[in-house]
Order: C-alpha cells, then structure tokens, then sequence
C-alpha cells in the first residue's frame, strides 16, 4: 500500500500535483467566508458563574463598564467657562450616539441640595456657558461632595472625567469607533486621554491583529533566509514554501467553509485563534524540512532522483504520519475546551496539519520528482553547516551519555521548581508596553482619575431597610480602605445625602435613617422630582436588588484575589443576615476565565501526553518506545513552563496558547528519532552505532527546523503587545526545548538503554 | 340675522375651523370645570415589564392648584405633595413626609423631570398657554374611526420647552384631544399619550391615559375614578397645613 502510493506519486507526478493543487485550491476558496469577529466577549464563555452573574446585572442596571475619557490640560484648571463648555458639548455629543446608554460627566449630573432650608434636586451644571459666580458655586458643591468630585475631577483639579456607559450588548470594537470619532471631532485644544475595559477591548482586536500580519511578514522572510542559508537550494526553498503557503491558505480556507456551513461561533476568526496559521507554519515546515533534507542525502549517496525520492518517502511516510496523527490528537482535545473558539480552532488546526501531511506526501516528491536537480549543486554535492554541527553535537552527547543525561535531569529538576512559581496572571495593562499610548492613557487613569476599571457588588434583600443600605455603606467602607478602589456609589451615599438634606443640612445626618417608613419618604420625594431612570443604574424597580459601583485601578488577578479575599473577611461578620453580597465585573469574570483557560490547556496537554504513548506505542508495537517518545514533549513542557516561572513571564490567556505550539514540536522532533532509530535497528546496523545515525539523520532536520522558525519568530520581539513578545520568546524556547529534549535526553536514554532496547 | 348666520349655526364646527391656530383655539375654549376632586391609581411599567402602582385622591382647582395624597403602596401612605403654580415665578411644591413630620420643597426648576416618576413630565402636566406655540393645521385623517385634525404645536424658544414639537389628533365634533406625540429637541419622538374620556355634565373628562415613553421603553397608565367636578373646593384647601390631613 505504501508502496504503491509512494510509486503513484513518482510515477505519475502530474495527477499528484493537479489532484494537491486543485483540491488544495477549492477548499482555500472557502477564505472569502471568513468571518472575522474582533467582539472579545463573544470569544468568552456565557455559562461560567461569574459571567452569568455579570450579565444579569447588565441586564438589570445597565452596563457598569464605563469607557472613561479625561479632558484638560495639565496644571490648568477644568473649572473655566471654556473646559467646562467643552465637557458639556461632549457630553452631548456622546449621549447622542445610538450605542450610549448613559454619559456621567459634570455637565449632566444631578445635585441634591438643602437651599433656605428646602430640598432642591437640579442640574449640577445648569447650562452649556456659566458665569463665574455659578461656576463658584458648582466647585463649592464638588467641595462638599468629594464622592461626585471623585468620581468627576481629577485629584489636581486639572482634568474633567466622563464615563460613558455603552448599551448592553454594544460591540467593544464599535463602540471604541465612536468614541473616537466624537473625540475627534469636537477636541481641538485639549489633552484626552481615554481608557475603561470596554474601550481597551474595542481597539486590541485590530490592533493586534495588524501588528501581527506585519512582524508575520518580517518573520516568513527571515525564515525564508534562514531555508535558503541552509537548503542551499532555490527549488528546495521554493518547495518547502508551497507547501506551507498551500497548507495555510487551505487550513484559512477550510475555516470559512464550516463557518459558512454552521455559522457557528466556534469558527469566528478571533484574537483567540489568529496564531493558526503561525501553528501550521512550524508544523508544515517541520514536515516538508524533513522530506528535502532527507532527499538531499539520499541524492548525495544515489545520484538518482527519483531513487532518492523513493527511498526518501519510504523512510519518512510512517514517521510524518505519525507526526501528523499524534499532533492531531493534541489538537483535538481542544474539543473538550470551555471556549467555543479553541474548540473551532482545535479542529482547524488538525485540519491544516492533516493537509500538510497530505501535501508532504503528494505535492512535495511528486514536485521534486519532475525537478530536474543539477547534481553539481552544492546542496547535492556536500553537507550544510547544521548538518555538520549535529555530527559533532551527536559524537559530543554519546561520549558522556550520563553526565549529558545528569545534566538534562538537573535541568529539568530546576524547572520543575519553577513551574511552581509561575503565577497565573492578566493584568489588560500589562499588555500594552510602558510608554504606548494606551499605557500611557491607562496609567493617568488610574494615577490622576482614581482608575480605569470597575468592579460591581450585587446586593438582594429589603434594599429600603435601614439594615440592608447600612451594610451596603459597610461595604463601600471597606473598598474604598483598599488602595486601588478610587471611589463607590450605591443608593445608600444617595439616601444619606438625602436625609441629610431633608435634615436641614445636618451634616450629623449624613447616615442611612434609622426607619424603613423614612428611606421610603425619601424616595418618593426623589421621585417627586427626579427622573424615574435616575436610581436604575443603582436599584431594581422592586427595591430587592441593588447595586454598589466602584472605580478602580486596573489591577493584576492575583492582587484581584487577595483584594475579594480581604473584603469577604472583614465583610462576613458585619453583613446584615438577610443580606446577600455578589461581587462582579470584568476583572472578577477575567480571573475566573483565566483559570478555566489554564486548566483547559494543561488538559490539552495531558491528553496530547497520553496519545504520543498510545499511537507510538500501537505503531512501534512497544510501550516502552510509547513512553520514550513521550520524553521531548514532557520536557520541553516541563522546560517551557519553568523557565516562566523562573523569569517572571505570566500564565495569561495569551500565554496559554502557547501550550498548542510546544504539542506541535514536541511530538514531531520525538517521532521522527524514535522511527529513524526504529529503522536503522530493523536494518539491522550495530547497536552502538544506531544513536549516532539516528541523530545524524534526525538532527539535522531538527536544528534546521528549530533555527528557521526561532528566527521567523523572532520578529514577534518587536510587537508593540508584550504577549505577542511571550509568544514570540517562548515559541523560540519551547523549539529549542523540544530540540534539546529529543537530542539529549531522548537520545542518551535510548543509548543508555539500547540493549535492553535491542533486545 | 342674515343667511350667513343661519349657514354657520347649521355647518358643522370642523367646517369653520380653517388654520391651525383655529383649531388650539377650539381647544382652548373647550369647558373646563372650576374645581375636580378624584381617585387616580397610576401605574408605572419597566421596560422589562415590572410594575409599579400608586393610588392617589387628588383635588385640582382650575389649572394652577393641586393637592394630592398618596394611598398606596403601603410604603407611600400618609405622604403628600401640593403644588401651585405662578405666571410669574417659579412654581411653589411642598411636600409632607409623615416619617419625618416634616414639610419639604422640592425644585420646580425642571420642566421636563418626571412627575412622580411617570413618563409624564411636569410640563406634560402644566396647561399650555395659546400664544406660547404656532400652529399648523398637518391635515384631516380618522383616528379609529372617528374624525381628526393632527394639529402641529410648536413650542416658541422663550418657552424654553423640552420638547421640538407636539402632534396631536384632535376630535373634529368637539375639539377634543385623543392622543398625542411629541418629539424632543433632537427631532426624535419622545412619547406618546392617548385619551380616553367621558361625558360627565358638560364636561368631557378624562377617565383613562396612557403614555409611552418610547426612547425610554417606559410606560404609565393613569385611571381616574369617584371624579366629582364643581363641588366648590376652597381655596383655603391648597395650603401646607392641609398635606397633613389625610382624607
């Protein structure tokens, strides 16, 4: 069967390239329904606890994101006719747009205020232009009122903040547009600076997304020099690259189709899935790398093309499959991920490695069949550089077996203890460099403004009994003893305000009042003359359920845990009995969805672990070849992992991913030894030169493989988005650990053990 | 007497009514009772469909005075709100929180806030003043059946109103309005509000309204019953003493 296919391709090359080309091309077709969805809350589980709570409450109150925009100028006050004109145009201009809810801003807040002993509800700003007498008076309000002008004016009183709350279910991406269009439009002479969670996700989706085809371009052209460097072969570049390129535009092809066909939010092409066609570039390198180097050998002993092709293809048919298959695997476990996207992006990539071994077997020795190769050739006439390394690397590794071995084991030991300190981390700021813009932005937010995010606390019970608004005003106590909490609102700093002013401007009476009968006549004078949306983003329609906001800081997950962990201690004595507490937002859902990523991708990994052993052990009819083939891939996760945890580099959503590259090498490099080593043994060559051979043979490709796409991926450095740097650092290490892996240690242990092997 | 006034007392009104400014005058002459004491129950929809009611006795005296004293809910009983208007500065409100036992004013400031929390604001409730809008007559249509103007009012700038403009639908036979839009400042419509009424004396008096805020999703229904008219209410009854005295 082999055979005959491996003869089909040589003999009747045309109908192997037309049959690859043609298919290869109709399913890439399928790119035109691509559908590209930058919305990262549609990337995001809906059924994980804390984003059902989180939409429940947008549902209830309102979105509770606020995308915050600051204008001013440094050292100058807001508190000008001309600043105070502009705040109010934008805020206009913002409430005016379909996709706003609601804009807080100093032009459209009320006050509530005692005047000759009466109780006034009105506009903070009551016009557009104010005189300097009015404008007097509004900063003496603020001055009472630190929560308003916390919440309104920066600490310096040299900025104006407005929150704008964007409608439920409003794109980031769309929304973020608008914002800027506005801001554009309307601010001349001023400084801006604009950030919240819902803009910040609004603009990464592109951004990324263009940063990342860019430095993609850098980095296929650096492989490319590194190929044509090695390869010494134009054709041979050529080669490898259609593979590739018809591998990748086929996998993005076959994407559109099942979403076409499903319109499934599963095959979204999101920020989630866009490193596919990075995947399937090592991979697809990896297999067409090992078939042309394999060729140039062959060439050099038999001078015959298709000789060589033959011989070539028979050797590395079982190891590609095997490749493919167990990569494959790894890739499918993505099945059982929680995210709907890493489930579509599992079965895409296996779909792409699939079609790079399905163009490796066909396209590839057909291709190089119909080549008429120049003998003379310096690829067919000597050995490159790599290949004379790995030669010496080889006879240096099996001089010292066990001091290699020893040193392998030590390393991996210290990267085990390093693993434990890896911390699972997102912190959305940390994602930008320090001094880009959006850091920038993010950093005045949080420094000048009292934060950039917020965190919601959902309270249910008799919200109008004087119990249930004290212990709300515990709570807001205690968060904003919290360093990175800017400041809180709820309907409880409402109602005191309220009473206080129905007392007579007693500042003594500033405090929630002692009777249900008195929160209630409060209400219903607020409703008297406010209007009736004013407490909907704070209170049910029912009184049952309330809602308590705070602005904070953009902090990282693990200060988020301790931050939720020091409220619900101090908090769980003092809470009224009839009182339930539910914290929200999206740093609590990000914390939760991190952890679920985390654990969906070292699943991944345990269950790539388990089929390496069970398809090795079925092809090489043996557990113990299973079990060593399992030895690059462990360490190189083992390796990857630590060294995070030793350098400091964060387990994030993004980080994560990287799981799926480490499966992709690791298997590869460790099949492809184990069935050279296997081959040279049923060939009957002397045992203690089979390790020798087996690197000779697999090393070259190995290295090969590893320098060009290290180099290629190099270029992901200069990413503006220090993930993409992780990305791009650590695809380079988990290559050179996966390497190292299969070159030391999978090789001292099998020539440690050959004997036994042999046997 | 000539024929041209046995021609008049026989045409029907719509045929008289020739401009916009016609028609807001029919409307303005229309009997108004001097003084009506009712039972009014309100209740307020969110747009996810919860609801809220009250129950009110009110007593009104021409366009300008008004008291009102919450029944129910529970939690509201006992509290009352009068209000009496000024042509020439701002609009007097009190109100009693029994909780409190304490008398409070409350802003008047805002014509376009909500009273009592309904998609009515307090300009929806004020009378409009003829000579404060134009008019323009849109055209002739039938509204369930029934004969109509849609009249246009629009607010003039000293007005300051809330509102761009209003279109109603005006009964042809008697000058009645039976709904209402209006629109923002932005252009958009706003709301709506439709009428139901009765005949009671010589007076068409209003026995249901619904308004819609539609940019809000929000809506009110307001049901009047135990409607007395005439009954020679004091004047001496609109003072702040009286907020006390639940009926």
């Amino acid at each position: 069967m082999k055979q005959k296919f491996i003869t089909w391709t040589v003999e009747r090359p045309h109908q192997s390239i037309t049959l690859a080309v043609l298919l290869s091309l109709i399913i890439a077709s399928g790119v035109r329904f691509i559908h590209i969805e930058d919305d990262l809350m549609k990337m995001l589980p809906e059924d994980i606890p804390s984003r059902l709570l989180w939409n429940e409450i947008e549902d209830q109150f309102g979105s509770t994101e606020p995308i915050f925009i600051s204008v001013g100028k440094s050292g100058e006050s807001i508190f000008t006719p001309q600043v105070l004109a502009q705040i109010w145009d934008l805020s206009i201009a913002f409430e005016d747009l379909p996709q706003v809810d609601e804009v807080r801003s100093l032009a459209t807040m009320n006050k509530i205020f005692n005047d000759d002993g009466f109780m006034e509800v009105g506009d903070l700003m009551a016009a557009r232009d104010l005189s300097a007498d009015e404008i007097a008076e509004m900063r003496r309000y603020l001055d009472d009122n630190q929560n308003i002008s916390r919440m309104m004016v920066s600490r310096h009183g040299d900025y104006a903040s407005l929150m704008v709350l964007p409608i439920p279910g409003t794109s980031d991406e769309e929304m973020a547009n608008a914002i800027n269009t506005v801001q554009s439009g309307i601010g001349d002479g001023y400084e801006y600076h604009i950030g919240g969670l819902p803009y910040v996700r609004g603009i990464i989706g592109e951004s990324v997304r263009s940063d990342i085809v860019g430095l993609m371009r850098v980095g296929l052209l650096l492989l490319i020099v590194i190929l044509l460097l090695n390869l010494r072969s134009v054709p041979a570049l050529l080669m490898t690259l259609v593979v590739i390129v018809l591998s990748a535009i086929t996998m993005v092809g076959f994407f559109g189709w099942v979403f076409i066909l499903t319109q499934s939010d599963k095959f979204n092409f999101t920020l989630l899935n866009s490193n596919m066609p990075i995947i399937l570039l090592t991979i697809a390198t990896a297999d067409a790398v090992h078939i042309i180097t394999r060729f140039f050998r062959e060439m050099r002993a038999r001078q015959d093309v298709r000789a060589s092709v033959v011989a070539t293809m028979d050797v590395l048919m079982l190891p590609v499959f095997l490749t493919s298959i167990t990569t494959m695997a790894g890739f499918l476990s993505l099945l059982t991920s929680p995210l709907g996207p890493m489930m579509g992006y599992g079965l895409t990539v296996s779909f792409g490695i699939a079609w790079a071994w399905f163009l490796s077997v066909t396209l590839l020795p057909s291709v190089m069949t119909r080549y008429k190769w120049k003998l003379s050739g310096r690829a067919l006439r000597s050995a490159g550089v790599f290949e004379r390394a790995i030669h010496k690397i080889g006879k240096s590794v099996l001089r010292r077996p066990r001091i290699v071995l020893g040193s392998g084991l030590f390393i991996l030991l210290v990267s085990v203890a390093g693993i434990f300190m890896v911390k699972v981390e997102v912190n959305i700021i940390k994602f930008f460099k320090p001094g880009s813009e959006m850091r920038a932005s993010m950093d005045f937010l949080d420094r000048e403004m009292y934060g950039s995010s917020s965190l919601a606390f959902r309270v249910r019970g008799d919200i109008k009994s004087p119990g249930i608004l004290t212990g709300m005003e515990n709570i807001q106590n205690q968060l904003e003893k919290e360093s990175a909490i800017g400041n809180t609102l709820s309907l409880a700093t409402i109602i005191a305000k309220m009473h206080r002013v129905v007392m007579d401007d007693s500042v003594e009476y500033e405090v929630i009042p002692e009777t249900r009968a008195k929160v209630a006549n409060l209400l219903t004078l607020y409703s008297m003359s406010g209007d009736p949306d004013d407490f909907s983003s704070l209170v049910d329609y029912d009184y049952e359920t309330a809602l308590i906001t705070a602005n904070m800081r953009t902090i990282s997950t693990a200060e988020m845990v301790e931050l939720v962990r020091r409220l619900e201690d101090r908090l769980g004595e003092d809470k009224p009995e009839q009182m339930e507490t539910e914290l929200s937002g999206f740093p609590v859902f990000l914390r939760d969805f991190t952890a679920l990523l985390v654990g969906s991708s070292l699943r991944s990994l345990t269950l790539s672990l388990v089929f390496v052993v069970i398809i090795s052990w079925i092809f090489f009819r043996s557990l113990a070849w299973g079990l060593l083939a399992v030895i690059p891939l462990a360490s190189a996760i083992v390796l990857c992992f630590g060294l995070m945890g030793w350098v400091g580099i964060e387990l994030s959503h993004v980080t994560a991913l990287l799981t799926s590259i480490i499966i992709g090498v690791g298997v590869d490099f460790a099949v492809h030894f184990v069935a050279q080593y296997r081959h040279f043994q049923s060939q009957g060559m002397a045992v203690d030169e089979i390790s020798q051979a087996a690197i000779d043979d697999v090393g070259y490709p190995i290295l090969l493989n590893v320098a060009a796409v290290s180099v290629g991926f190099s270029a992901l450095l200069a990413s503006s988005f220090v993930p993409m740097n992780y990305m791009g650092g650590l695809v380079i290490i988990s290559m050179f650990s996966a390497a190292i892996g299969t070159l030391t240690i999978l090789a001292t242990v099998i020539h440690l053990s050959r004997k036994k092997l042999a046997a | 007497m000539n024929s041209q006034f046995f021609l008049a007392l026989l045409l029907p009104l719509a045929l008289l009514a020739q401009t916009g400014e016609d028609i807001a005058r029919l409307i303005d002459e229309r009997p108004e009772p001097e003084d009506m004491v009712s039972d009014m129950t309100m209740t307020l929809t969110s747009k996810k469909g919860q609801t809220r009611t009250l129950q009110v006795h009110s007593v009104r005296k021409g366009e300008d005075r008004m008291i009102i004293w919450f029944l129910a809910p529970a939690d509201d009983r006992g509290v009352a709100f009068l209000k009496i208007e000024h042509a020439d500065k701002d609009d007097e409100m009190r109100m009693w929180l029994p909780s409190f036992n304490k008398i409070r004013r409350i802003s008047s400031s805002k014509k376009g806030e909500s009273f009592m929390g309904s998609d009515l604001s307090y300009e929806d409730m004020t009378s409009r003043t003829l000579d404060e809008y134009t008019y323009s007559l849109l055209g002739e249509d039938e509204l369930d059946g029934v004969a109509v103007w849609k009249l246009e009012s629009t607010p003039k700038p000293e007005l300051r109103s809330s509102y761009s403009r209003h279109v109603a639908w005006v009964r042809k036979s008697d000058a009645m309005i039976l709904k209402e839009e209006s629109y923002n400042r932005a252009g958009n419509l706003q709301k709506y509000r439709t009428i139901e009424s009765k005949k009671q004396d010589k007076y068409d008096v209003i026995t249901r309204m619904y308004v819609k805020d539609v940019l809000k999703n929000h809506t009110t229904e307001l049901l009047f019953e135990n409607v007395e008219l005439d009954t020679g209410v004091d004047d001496k009854l609109f003072h702040e003493r009286n907020l006390r005295r639940l009926p």
